[in-house]
C-alpha cells in the first residue's frame, strides 16, 4: 500500500475493484465502514466485480464486470475525468512527468494494437512465435542539460499529456458497455462519484487484490488506476493512494524479503549474470534504469547487504562477496509457473516446500502435481498434513510409479514462536511466543539454519564443491535456536567494527564498515541514542520515549501507542513503518506546490514559511543534512522532485521501459476468452508470458464453443488460501463445507441444475465438481450484444485433511482449471478470467 | 429498576464475516456440526442444541439492484417470553444476575433436568429458537454470555460475539445508552436516503435482549414484522399451567396445545423436516 490500512477512514471515496475485502480483509474493511459511516462527509463506496460479493453488500454503488477488462473501465476513467474537466491542474503539471516531451518515434496502433518498437519472429527450431518490444522509443526528448523536455502549456502534441488524452480518447462509456457489460449509466454514476475527488482536499482510494492482479495484464491494470489517481491528486493524500490488499498476514513482508525470484531484500534486482558481471556494474545500471539521483545511494545498500551475507569474507578485494552470489541467466525466467515446467521437464530435481501447498494453490495444478512425479526429492515444512506432500497418492495418481522421496517436516505454527509480520500497510509488528511447539515441531527459521550449518560442513570437507564459497562464507551466527530479535538486528544494519546498531539506512556506507540484511527496513531496530523522541527538548515527551525504550529495548515493531498525533489516521508510534516509519508514501502530495495542505483536515506536512511542519516523515527534502545546521528547504525544491525515488523525481504518467508491455495501459482479452479484443487489432497482451512446454499447457481457443462460460477463482472468509490450516478446523467447515460454484439462476435453469446440486466444471485442462450456488447475486451479462455467463469458485479444497471438500474420492481443487499464462510484467498466473463448461454431475 | 445490559446489532455494519458464529461455538465449547452446503452460505441450517446463533443470509434482487442483508439469529431473551408462558415443568425461566457496576442482565435459559422434551417452546417462540436440531436433552440457546459478564471467569466482560465483530456491528452495554445510540444512528440512515430505517427490539414483546438497526422491514431479515404471543399460549398458561407438569406427559393436552398454536408454525415444520 501507498497508505495505511486504517488511513482508508480519511477518503471520501473507496473503489474496491477486484478485491472482495469485506470477506478476505475483514479488519482492513473496518476502516471502510469508518468512512463510510462518518458524522461528516460520509465516504461513498463502489465496488466494482465479476459477483455480488459480501464486500458489494456494503457498497453505495456496485456494478458487475466481465472478468478482466478492468483497463477497459480505467482507461474510461481517465477519459472521463478529461472530458469533464475533472483533473487537480496544480497537481498534474507540478508532479507528474505529463508535461515532458516523449520521443517522437514513440506511438501506439490501435490497428496493430502494439506499441512502436514491436516485432514478432518465429524460431526457426521450435516453430515457436517470438514477441519483442525495442523499448528505444519508450523514452522522452532529452535536453542538453540531461533532463527531459517539457511543456508546461501541455499543448505540444508529443507531451505526455496528450499521448494520454489521445490513447484513452478510444475509451468511451459505450466501449465500456461493449467490453465490461456495465451499463452506460452505471458507468457514469460510478466514474461522476469517483472522479469528484479531483477537487482540491478530496481523496479517493483504490483497494485492490488478486481479482486486478492476476491476469496476463496484471501490472498494468493497477497503472491504469494509478495513472487516473494521478490525474485526479490522489497520491499522497491521506485517505488517497494506491492500497494492495495482500492475500495474508505477512506476504508484505515475504516480498520486503524477496520470496521472489527477481528480487533481493528491499527490491534491488537480483544480479544477472550477462548484465552486472561486476558489483560496479550493477550499481551502474541501477542508477541509469531508474533515473532518479536516489539510486545513487545503490553502492551503500549492496555493500551492505552483501556484508551482512558474507560478514569477515566480504572485502573490497571480492567486490563483498558479489563474485560469489548466485545470478539469474539473462531472459529467463524463475517464476513459480515457469519452476514447475522446468520441474515437469527434468531440469528441477529437488523442491523445498516451506508454507504453501501448490498441489491446490498453483495454477494448472495437474500439471504441478505432474511436475512433482519427476522430482528426486521434495522437503515440505508444514503445520499439517496436506495435498502437496501427498501427491503421489492424489486421486488417478498411481504411488507405485512415482519414485519422489517425500520428507515431512513438522513446522512450528504462528505463536508457538517470535518475529515480525508487516502488514499490508508496510508496518512491521513484533508477535510473541504464546505456546511450545508441540513434539518436534520448529520454527522454519530453525530448520533453515540446521540445513545450513550442514550444508557449510559438507561444503567444507569438499574441496570442489561447485559455488564453494558461497555457501561456506556465508554468515549466519545464529545456532539451533535462532533468536529473533538477533536476526532483526542484522536485518537493522549494524556497524560491522562495534557490532552498534545503526540510526537507519542513511548511514550505510560503501566501504564494507556497515551490514544491513534489508536497506527498506533498516531503523527498526536502533540503540537508545537514536531511539525516536529520546532527545526531544520536551522533558515529558523525552522521559516517555525513554519509558518506551526500556519496554522495547529498541525494538520499534514492539512499540504500542496508538496516539492519532495529527488527527488524520497516521499513528506513528505503533510499532514500526518501512521506510523510516513513513506511513503515507509520496506524501509531498498532500500539499499544493507552495507547501500547504490541499486539505487542512488532511494536513500531514505544512510548510510554515520558514520550515515543514510534519506529522509523517516526509517522503521529500524537508531539510538538507549535507549543509551545516541541517537547515529547512524550501517547498519549490521539493515540489520539483516530488516522488524522489521514481524516474526524474515525477509520478509516471508515462512509464519507461521498466514496464514490459506499454507505456500506457491498454486493454487486451484474458488468453480463453469468448470475445474478440473490441479496442484494438492484438487478441492478447503481446508481452503476456505463456507457457506451453507441458503437455498439460492447453489453451482454449478464442471462442471455443465447448467452453462456453467464464470463469475465475475467489476466496471466502471461512477459508485461507489453499485451505491447509482452515479445512482442519472444523468450526469453519461446518460453515463452509464444501467446494462449490456461484451461478446465475438463468444459466442454472439452461442446464437443468437446482441450487444445491452437484455440478462437474470442466476446463480444457482439468475438471472437478462443486455445488452449485444459484444466484441472483451473478447475472448474465450482455457483452458485445451477447448473453454472457459468469461462473465463480473458490480454490480452497482439495483432496487431504477433515475436509476436501466434497464426498468423492477426488481432487476438489479448483486450480486444476486454471492455465499456465502469467502476467506480462511479473508473470502472475492469470486465474481470475479462463474458460470453462458446467453440466449436472 | 436496576439498568439492564443488552446487546445492539447495526446490521448496516454486519458483512457476515460469522466472527461471532464461531466465537460462540469456542467460548461455549460447542463442537462443530456436519454440514452440507445446501446452495447457500448459510449453516449450520438451524440453531440446536450446538448451535446457538448463526448468520442468516437474505438475498434479493428487486429493480435490477442486487441486497444481501444479514440477520444475527439468536435468542432475542424477550421480556415476554412466549418459550417461558409456555413451558409446562417451568424448565424455561427468565433469569437475573447482578453485575459489579449495579446493572443486572435478565436472559431466558432452560434446566435441561427439568425439561421433559415437549418441544411446545419451539412451536411458541416467535423467533424460531429453541427445539431445533436437539442432540442432547434440553434446550440450549444463547446464554447473553452472562459468564462472561459477571466476571465469574476473569479476564472476560463482554460477549464472545461482540468481542471479535470488527466491523463494530455489535455493541453491548447498558440498554438505554444502546437505544440512544442506535437512535443517533437510525437518524444518520434516514438522512442518508434509508428511508426505512428503524430499530427493531426496543418495544417488541416488551423489550428484547438484543436490539436491530434494519433499513427494510423486519421481515426481509427473517424477523417478524410484529412478535407477538399468540393469544392461545395465554391461555394455556393461565389454565393449563399450574398443572402442567403433570400434564404434559398427556398425550390428549399436547395435542390440544399444538392444535389451537399451530397454523402459523406449519410451514416452519416443513422447513425443519427439509434441513434435517
Ligand atoms: S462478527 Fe459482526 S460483522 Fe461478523 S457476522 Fe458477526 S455481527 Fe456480522
Ligand atoms: S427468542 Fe424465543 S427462545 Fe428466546 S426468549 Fe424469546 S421466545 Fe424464548
Amino acid at each position: 500500500m501507498t497508505n495505511q490500512v486504517q488511513d482508508v477512514k480519511m477518503s471520501d471515496c473507496i473503489m474496491i475493484c477486484g478485491s472482495n475485502a469485506a470477506e478476505n480483509h475483514p479488519i482492513t474493511f473496518k476502516w471502510v465502514e469508518q468512512a463510510m459511516n462518518r458524522a461528516e462527509d460520509p465516504a461513498k463506496l463502489i465496488v466494482v466485480d465479476p459477483r455480488f460479493t459480501r464486500t458489494a453488500s456494503k457498497a453505495d454503488i456496485f456494478a458487475q464486470t466481465r472478468p478482466g477488462t478492468d483497463i477497459a473501465f480505467f482507461g474510461a476513467l481517465i477519459k472521463y475525468a478529461i472530458d469533464n474537466n475533472m483533473v487537480n491542474w496544480d497537481y498534474l503539471k507540478t508532479y507528474t512527468n505529463a508535461s515532458f516531451l516523449a520521443n517522437p518515434g514513440f506511438g501506439f496502433d490501435p490497428k496493430t494494437g502494439v506499441y512502436s518498437g514491436f516485432s514478432e519472429t518465429t524460431d526457426p527450431k521450435t516453430g515457436k512465435k517470438k514477441k519483442k518490444y525495442d523499448t528505444a522509443t519508450w523514452s522522452f526528448q532529452m535536453g542538453a542539460d540531461g533532463k527531459p523536455l517539457k511543456d508546461p502549456t501541455l499543448t505540444n502534441p508529443q507531451c505526455v499529456w496528450n499521448q494520454m488524452v489521445n490513447h484513452y480518447s478510444r475509451y468511451t462509456p459505450e466501449k465500456v458497455e461493449q467490453i465490461c457489460g456495465i451499463p452506460k449509466a452505471k458507468f457514469e454514476e460510478i466514474a461522476k462519484a469517483y472522479c469528484s475527488t479531483y477537487e482540491n482536499g478530496k481523496s479517493g482510494v483504490l483497494m485492490y487484490a488478486m481479482g486486478l492482479t492476476q491476469h496476463t495484464y496484471g501490472t498494468q491494470n493497477i497503472r491504469t488506476f494509478a495513472m487516473l489517481q494521478l490525474i485526479l491528486g490522489n497520491i499522497g493524500m491521506p485517505g488517497g493512494g494506491i492500497d494492495a490488499l495482500r492475500g495474508c498476514a505477512n506476504v508484505q513482508g515475504s516480498t520486503d524479503f524477496a520470496l521472489l525470484f527477481h528480487i533481493w531484500p528491499g527490491y534491488n534486482p537480483t544480479p544477472n549474470s550477462a548484465k552486472n558481471p561486476t558489483l560496479d556494474a550493477y550499481n551502474a545500471a541501477r542508477l541509469k534504469a531508474v533515473g532518479s539521483a536516489y539510486w545513487s545511494n545503490t553502492p551503500k545498500f549492496m555493500a551492505s547487504y552483501l556484508k551482512a551475507q558474507y560478514g569477515d569474507s566480504a572485502t573490497a578485494e571480492n567486490q563483498f562477496g558479489y563474485v560469489w552470489v548466485p545470478r539469474i541467466k539473462d531472459g529467463v525466467n524463475y517464476s513459480h509457473i515457469a519452476l514447475f515446467e522446468a520441474m515437469e521437464k527434468g531440469d528441477v530435481k529437488g523442491l523445498f516446500v516451506v508454507g504453501q501447498n501448490p498441489a491446490v494453490g498453483g495454477p494448472n495444478s495437474n500439471q504441478e502435481t505432474a511436475a512433482m512425479d519427476k522430482l528426486d526429492w521434495m522437503v515440505v515444512s508444514e503445520i499439517f498434513n496436506h495435498e502437496t506432500p501427498n501427491f503421489w497418492r492424489r486421486p488417478g495418481a498411481d504411488p507405485g510409479k512415482i519414485k519422489t522421496e517425500v520428507f515431512l517436516l513438522p513446522a512450528a505454527a504462528c505463536g508457538e514462536y517470535e518475529g515480525t509480520f508487516s502488514n499490508t500497510g508496510r508496518v512491521v509488528q513484533w508477535f510473541y511466543k504464546s505456546a511450545e511447539p508441540k513434539g518436534e515441531a520448529k520454527k522454519d527459521v530453525d530448520f533453515f539454519s540446521l540445513l545450513q550449518q550442514k550444508l557449510v560442513e559438507l561444503y567444507k570437507a569438499d574441496a570442489k564443491a561447485p559455488n564453494r564459497e558461497s555457501v561456506v562464507n556465508l554468515y549466519w551466527p545464529y545456532g539451533d535456536d535462532v533468536n529473533m530479535e538477533a536476526v532483526l538486528a542484522e536485518i537493522n544494519g549494524f556497524n560491522w567494527a562495534t557490532k552498534k546498531r545503526l540510526k537507519n539506512f542513511t548511514v550505510l556506507a560503501a566501504d564494507g564498515s556497515t551490514a544491513c540484511g534489508n536497506w527498506i527496513m533498516s531503523g527498526v531496530y536502533p540503540e537508545e541514542p537514536d531511539y525516536p523522541g529520546i532527545t526531544d527538548p520536551d522533558p515529558a515527551k523525552a522521559a516517555a520515549a525513554k519509558a518506551s525504550f526500556a519496554k522495547t529495548k529498541g525494538n520499534l515493531a514492539k512499540r504500542h501507542n496508538n496516539e492519532d498525533t495529527g488527527n488524520v489516521a497516521i499513528y506513528p508510534k505503533w510499532c514500526w513503518c518501512w521506510p523510516v516509519n513513513r506511513r503515507i508514501i509520496y506524501n509531498r502530495g498532500s500539499a499544493d506546490p507552495a507547501g500547504q495542505p490541499w486539505n487542512p483536515k488532511k494536513n500531514i506536512e505544512q510548510w510554515n514559511g520558514t520550515k515543514w511542519v510534519s506529522v509523517d516523515v516526509p517522503d521529500f527534502k524537508a531539510t538538507d543534512p549535507a549543509l551545516p545546521g541541517n537547515p529547512p528547504v524550501a517547498p519549490a525544491v521539493s515540489a520539483a522532485n516530488p516522488f524522489i525515488m521514481l524516474n526524474f523525481g515525477m509520478g509516471q504518467l508515462f512509464s519507461l521501459a521498466s514496464v514490459a508491455d506499454g507505456p500506457f495501459p491498454e486493454h487486451y482479452e484474458p488468453i480463453e476468452s469468448l470475445f474478440k479484443n473490441e479496442m484494438n487489432g492484438m487478441q492478447n497482451d503481446p508481452m503476456a508470458k505463456i507457457f506451453s512446454d507441458s503437455p498439460n499447457d492447453k489453451l482454449a481457443p478464442l471462442g471455443d464453443k465447448k467452453y462456453p462460460i467464464i470463469a475465475g477463482t475467489s476466496r471466502v472468509t471461512e477459508h485461507f488460501q489453499s485451505g491447509t490450516m482452515t479445512r482442519n478446523m472444523p468450526w469453519l467447515v461446518e460453515m463452509q463445507p464444501n467446494m462449490f460454484v456461484e451461478m446465475s439462476k438463468d444459466l442454472a435453469d439452461r442446464k437443468g441444475i437446482s441450487n444445491g446440486d452437484w455440478v462437474k466444471v470442466t476446463s480444457i485442462r482439468g475438471e472437478t465438481e462443486a455445488v452449485a450456488v444459484v444466484t441472483d447475486r451473478i447475472q448474465v451479462l450482455e457483452v458485445s450484444g451477447q448473453k454472457t455467463d459468469v461462473v465463480n469458485m473458490p480454490y480452497h479444497f482439495g483432496y487431504m485433511g477433515y475436509c476436501t471438500g466434497g464426498p468423492n474420492d477426488i481432487s476438489y481443487a479448483a486450480n486444476q482449471l486454471t492455465p499456465n499464462v502469467g502476467d506480462a510484467n511479473t508473470t502472475i498466473p492469470e486465474s481470475k478470467a479462463f474458460i470453462v463448461d458446467i453440466e449436472k454431475a | 429498576m436496576a439498568e439492564e445490559k443488552a446487546i445492539l446489532v447495526d446490521t448496516t455494519k454486519c458483512t457476515a464475516c460469522r466472527a461471532c458464529q464461531v466465537a460462540c461455538k469456542e467460548w461455549n465449547q460447542n463442537p462443530a456440526e456436519k454440514t452440507k452446503n445446501r446452495g447457500s452460505y448459510e449453516n449450520p441450517p438451524t440453531l440446536g442444541s450446538y448451535t446457538w446463533m448463526r448468520i442468516l443470509f437474505n438475498e434479493y434482487y428487486k429493480d435490477n439492484k442486487m441486497s444481501w442483508l444479514f440477520t444475527k439469529h439468536q435468542c432475542m431473551h424477550c421480556t415476554d417470553a412466549a418459550c417461558v408462558e409456555v413451558c409446562p415443568p417451568n424448565a424455561t425461566t427468565h433469569r437475573e444476575a447482578k453485575l459489579a457496576d449495579g446493572t443486572v442482565v435478565k436472559s431466558v435459559a432452560t434446566d435441561p433436568k427439568l425439561c421433559i422434551g415437549c418441544n411446545y417452546c419451539r412451536v411458541a417462540c416467535p423467533f424460531d429458537v429453541p427445539g431445533y436440531n436437539q442432540k442432547k436433552k434440553g434446550i440450549y440457546r444463547c446464554t447473553l454470555c452472562v459468564d462472561r459478564q459477571t466476571g465469574d471467569k476473569p479476564g472476560f466482560t463482554v460477549p464472545a460475539c461482540v468481542k471479535v465483530c470488527a466491523p463494530g456491528t455489535l455493541s453491548y452495554g447498558n440498554r438505554t445508552e444502546l437505544i440512544a445510540k442506535a437512535e443517533a444512528r437510525v437518524a444518520q440512515l434516514k438522512a442518508a436516503g434509508y428511508t426505512k430505517a428503524r430499530l427493531f427490539g426496543v418495544k417488541e414483546l416488551e423489550g428484547l435482549r438484543y436490539m436491530y438497526i434494519l433499513t427494510d422491514e423486519p421481515s426481509a431479515y427473517q424477523l417478524p414484522d410484529n412478535p407477538s404471543i399468540p393469544a392461545s399460549v395465554k391461555v394455556w398458561k393461565t389454565l393449563t399451567k399450574p398443572y402442567g407438569a403433570f400434564a404434559a406427559g398427556g398425550v390428549l393436552l399436547a395435542l390440544i396445545l399444538n392444535g389451537i398454536i399451530n397454523a402459523r408454525n406449519r410451514g416452519l415444520e416443513e422447513k425443519f423436516k427439509l434441513e434435517q
